[in-house]
């Protein structure tokens, strides 16, 4: 009864937990209207599995007793693949598992198709059924008592959807992580039998005839109908008198795949980048050597990050009440790995002291990040300030020993009032730059269709023609895009930003239309890319924005002017630099354009003033105008690219005054 | 529990800013394009330092940096104004003025402790002692164009260099509307100054070209040690003492009657970027050199004489009959007994550059500075018979000129550059 309970409780967990996902996922996609249909995904799949259980159940019954064994050892051996294949894929993914899930929810929902989301919740169940079918069948094989084995296997069902349910509502918070350990381990168990009782079935199918003698005699140990007899039989599969091969397939089975569930999690580098898993970042700390993306992800990002967590996007030192947290990174994780502090604005000070395993902490929302510091190696500290809302947050300290570096913080109080503009003055700058940003990021799905068909249809001439109109709505956007952490290097990498093999993109289709000549092989790149401006789609309509965030994002845009477009490293193989570097400084003053009205009228940095220095800046580009675009960078001297520059630089300056002027 | 003590003090939900309409008088910003004006004013300076090392008042009659005992290190900074807007351009020079005192004081500007802001000063002269930091500003000619009303303005002496033999002039590094010259005993003072400088003006100036001294190759005051430039010699023995009143009067000082009314106080400052050809002059052997300069190499005695300052005799020559001071010597020609009692406040640098990616060889040499009254009558004529007859020409280059009208110093309630603007 034990093992049917164990794998309905697994599978069933599963199976409800990627219900729960696509049904919240729709919920907030505001198409409750589409949960009808998941259902009927749902209810189709269970019906088709018990159908093929049925099926199988049946057949087998009706065969001669050897074919009987033949076709308990096949269905045995499926068994055992689909519960090794679920073990390694579950541990690989528990943490990641809502993430992956969501980013393929949203490229389905990008993609316009809501039957796509009805097709996974079928198919997601159908897989969990269809394994728990064989899975139930081999064990009923196994089995003395088919009547417990039923009712465990109901029961394991059951509750697994009980506590679907309750995760789904968000009542109720388990570790994931820990319970599929657990569960795993069993099934290891349970499996190593079904390899052991596969290898018996076998024999007596007559496929497998050497190594059959017979190696222990339990019988002296476990007695017929005894508790252990039970227990070593009917759950774990252990035959009484096994014979040599037995044996041996239960060892090499056992071994290496319990060492494998019950290993210490060390991250590894293909979790925390693979995928479509959602990072915000915050890089403060000194001697991190900034990539491209590290930067640009680092303002925005921040903020976004912070904003997610409070209702500030930053805390004033020597303001009232802010608090100052420090915690050492140590080989055991985050110390201290519990905290508790009241609500409000609060800065994290975190040092390594000799924790070589360990490089950077965060705060979970169950496990959504809200706010980290990154590569704080031993002997370096870095910070991060938030706004903390009173609740129960996870400390992480990934790659500690003790519980992979886990700990609590515990905010308590309630939460910081607002100051300054009125949240419905904030609230509509926000909602004029989200209208901005979602106008763009259609406009840049629509222009990245045009590029992507010519490039998949193998037209360079039409491709070329449509790739800086594809451009320039990315860059009016970018910080945003960037605060998606892999997704903007997915798009926008230039060919240093990533390891060769990893590099996709806009930028790698550039190269191949302008320097490599390797255009016709771009397809995939270009599907890819596809697919992926799509995610960023419905990603920015969900990022969390607030004005000092917004504010930052404009001044962030002109930084990337500073630092790639005014060089011409951006569009190294194309040169259409300026065309970038105009769409970030349309972006910057849309974004600045939206927050201006927030400013106190005692703020040292005006409207008129930054509305000055940004007309300066179209005048400074007016002459480089050609046609619907720009000259190429080649053809700017020095001289010019400087005056711009300094424009840019005059326009910056002020603007990274606003945010202090507007933050909540 | 690892919170800290929450802080005592009130929050500052905003910077204190002081308008810059206080002590300098309105200022028509209008539609212009700076916004308000910040000055940052003591009652800001919370993060003054608690060093007493010598200070330079950046306020007073005459302007800093002049008749100041030369300090170690040089950081020269050339400026091109990038707005139309005249309004602009007097409000930068507000700011600026503000923040000298500042910093010449050794106080940081602005606030510096807000979290959700970049802090106003870029901090790296924090704990620093003030270094004995000036900044000595002054106009170049090209000020006096049509863009702020200034045409008018130019004073006939701010003449626009002429070409002198074996000139070499890079435009890129020569020039510029505003030019600063930032000197301190403290090369990250001196950094730390036009850093901010040129961060409060962006949108209004861009800096045009910069030139770092690392080490002064002139005295000006009596109680220094004649320092030696790169070719190993003492330079300046002669120089116009900044104490020596009357001399700074009649030679370097804009005077009382002199015309444009807004320069008397102020000075003229000439440029130059001379290389030296370090190499060829380090095979040359040693009686050569001394000959070439007119000086003996150890001592800094005059040729013929036995100490630093003894008189140079011009006039002795040897039993042949020759000249103990070569016709061609450096000292001769620019001596000023030889041209009409022309004296120059010299307050060179040493500078290195690198290396030439031609040859190979060191991009060093002797960042020239002179002050004087009037560019016509000392620094052209003493470098038109220099650059014809020098004997050291073969060892030099000049690579860059800038001429720049120094105005007087600034009054407290005042601002850099108030009588012409």
């Amino acid at each position: 009864m034990l093992p049917t309970f164990v794998i309905g409780l697994r599978e069933g967990l599963e199976a409800s937990l990627i219900v729960g996902i696509i049904a919240t996922f729709l919920g907030q996609q505001g198409r409750r209207d589409a949960l009808r249909w998941m259902w009927a995904g749902v209810v189709g799949a269970v019906v088709l599995c018990s159908a093929v259980a049925i099926v199988l159940r049946i057949t087998e019954e009706n065969l001669p007793q050897r074919q009987q064994e033949g076709l308990e050892t096949v269905v045995g051996l499926a068994a055992v693949a689909m519960v090794t294949w679920m073990i390694v894929w579950m541990r690989r993914h528990a943490r990641g598992l809502k993430h992956d899930l969501e980013g393929k929810a949203a490229a389905a929902l990008a993609g316009g198709s809501v039957g796509t989301l009805v097709v996974m919740a079928f198919l997601a169940v159908l897989r969990e059924g269809f394994e728990t079918a064989v899975f139930l069948l081999a064990a009923f094989q196994g089995s003395r008592d088919p009547g417990a084995a039923g009712t465990g296997a109901t029961l394991g069902v059951l509750v697994a959807i009980v506590i679907g349910i309750a995760i789904y509502r968000g009542g109720l918070r388990i570790n994931l992580e820990k319970f599929f350990r657990f569960t795993g381990f069993v099934l290891v168990l349970v499996a190593a039998g079904l390899v052991a009782t596969a290898a018996h079935t076998a024999h007596e199918a007559g496929w497998l005839n050497f190594g059959q003698h017979e190696v222990l005699n339990l019988t002296g140990f476990v007695g017929p109908g005894s508790v252990r007899s039970a227990l070593l039989t009917g759950m774990l599969g252990v035959q009484v008198r096994p014979v040599t091969v037995e044996v041996l397939t239960y060892l090499v089975y056992l071994i290496p795949m319990a060492v494998f569930v019950l290993w210490p999690s060390r991250r590894r580098p293909v979790d925390r980048t693979g995928g479509s898993r959602i990072e915000t970042t915050r890089v403060p700390t000194r001697d991190s050597v900034p990539t491209r993306t590290a930067v640009t992800v680092s303002a925005m990002a921040a903020v976004i990050a912070v904003a997610g967590c409070g209702s500030s996007a930053s805390s004033k030192r020597g303001g009232a009440g802010v608090k100052t947290v420090a915690i050492e990174l140590i080989k055991a994780g985050c110390s201290p790995a519990k905290i508790t502090v009241p609500a409000g604005p609060t800065k994290f000070e975190v040092t390594n002291k000799n924790a070589d395993a360990i490089t950077e902490m965060e705060i979970l929302d169950q496990d959504r990040i809200v706010a980290e510091v990154k590569n704080v190696a031993v002997g370096l500290s870095g910070s991060f300030s938030v706004t903390l809302k009173p609740g129960k947050f996870t400390l992480s300290c990934p790659g500690g020993t003790t519980d992979d570096g886990k700990g609590t913080l515990t905010v308590t109080g309630t939460a910081v009032a607002l100051t300054g503009p009125s949240a419905a003055e904030r609230a509509a700058a926000v909602g004029r730059y989200r209208d901005y940003l979602v106008a763009q990021s259609k406009l840049l799905v629509a222009k990245t269709t045009v590029f992507t068909s010519a490039v998949e249809a193998g037209n360079l001439v039409a491709a070329r023609a449509a790739y800086a109109p594809a451009r320039v709505p990315y860059e009016r956007i970018e910080p945003v895009a960037a605060s998606f952490g892999s997704l903007d290097s997915a798009i926008d990498a230039r060919s240093n930003d990533v390891p060769v093999a990893q590099w996709t993109g806009f930028h790698k289709i550039e190269q191949a239309m302008y320097a490599t000549g390797n255009f016709a092989g771009m397809a995939p790149v270009a599907k890819k890319l596809l697919s992926d401006v799509k995610l960023l789609d419905v990603l920015v309509r969900r990022v969390v924005l607030e004005p000092a965030t917004i504010a930052n994002g404009a001044v962030e845009l002109l930084n990337e002017v500073g630092t790639s477009k005014i060089t011409g490293e951006e569009e190294r193989y194309s040169h259409i630099d300026l065309v970038d570097l105009a769409g970030n400084v349309e972006g910057s003053q849309a974004a600045f354009d939206s927050v201006a009205a927030l400013l106190p009228a005692d703020s040292p940095v005006t409207k008129a003033q930054i509305d000055a220095r940004f007309a300066a800046i179209a005048t400074a580009l007016t002459p480089y105008r050609s046609g619907d675009g720009y000259t190429l960078y080649t053809d700017l001297a020095a001289a010019q690219t400087r005056a711009i520059s300094l424009t840019i630089d005059a326009a910056a300056e002020p603007l990274s005054k606003v945010a202090e002027q507007i933050v909540a | 529990m690892v919170e800290s003590e929450p802080p005592t003090k009130p929050a500052i939900s905003r910077r204190r800013f002081v308008g810059g309409l206080g002590a300098a008088g309105a200022v028509g910003v209008g539609a212009a394009l700076v916004g308000k004006s910040v000055i940052w004013t003591d009652s800001d300076g919370s993060d003054a330092t608690t060093s007493t090392a010598p200070a330079v008042d950046f306020y007073g009659a005459h302007q800093a940096g002049i008749a100041t005992p030369a300090q170690d290190r040089l950081l020269f900074g050339a400026f091109d104004v990038t707005s139309a807007s005249r309004a602009d351009l007097v409000a930068l020079l507000k700011q600026w003025t503000s923040a000298c005192a500042h910093f010449a004081g050794g106080r940081q500007i602005g606030r510096n402790d807000v979290e959700a802001a970049p802090p106003d000063d870029t901090g790296e002269a924090l704990d620093l002692a003030p270094a004995r930091l000036t900044m000595t500003f002054g106009f170049g000619p090209t000020m006096f164009d049509d863009r702020f009303g200034l045409s008018g303005k130019r004073p006939a002496a701010l003449i626009d260099l002429p070409a002198f033999d074996h000139d070499n002039i890079d435009p890129a590094i020569s020039g510029g509307d505003i030019g600063v010259q930032v000197c301190a005993d403290d090369p990250t003072v001196a950094f730390h100054a036009l850093r901010n400088l040129t961060r409060i003006g962006k949108g209004v100036v861009g800096l045009r070209w910069t030139q770092l001294g690392f080490g002064r190759t002139s005295s000006t005051s009596a109680s220094q040690e004649t320092p030696r430039n790169l070719m190993g010699f003492k330079d300046g023995t002669n120089n116009v003492a900044g104490d020596n009143r009357a001399l700074m009067e009649s030679q370097v000082w804009v005077g009382p009657s002199d015309q444009p009314a807004w320069m008397r106080g102020g000075s003229y400052l000439v440029a130059r970027r001379i290389r030296m050809r370090i190499e060829q002059w380090d095979r040359d052997f040693l009686g050569d050199q001394e000959n070439v300069i007119g000086r003996i190499k150890s001592t800094g005695a005059p040729l013929g004489r036995l100490h630093e300052r003894d008189l140079v005799p011009l006039e002795a020559a040897h039993a042949d009959g020759s000249l103990v001071i070569p016709p061609d010597a450096h000292i001769r020609l620019a001596a000023p007994a030889t041209n009409g009692g022309a004296h120059l406040l010299r307050r060179g640098y040493s500078f290195t550059d690198g290396v030439s990616p031609v040859t190979a060889g060191l991009d060093a040499g002797l960042f020239f500075l002179a002050y004087m009254r009037d560019p016509r009558k000392q620094f052209v004529p003493i470098q038109n018979r220099l650059a014809a007859n020098d004997a050291l020409n073969e060892y030099i280059e000049h690579g860059s000129t800038a001429i720049f009208a120094v105005p007087p110093g600034v009054e407290h309630g005042g601002y850099i550059g108030g009588t012409l603007l």
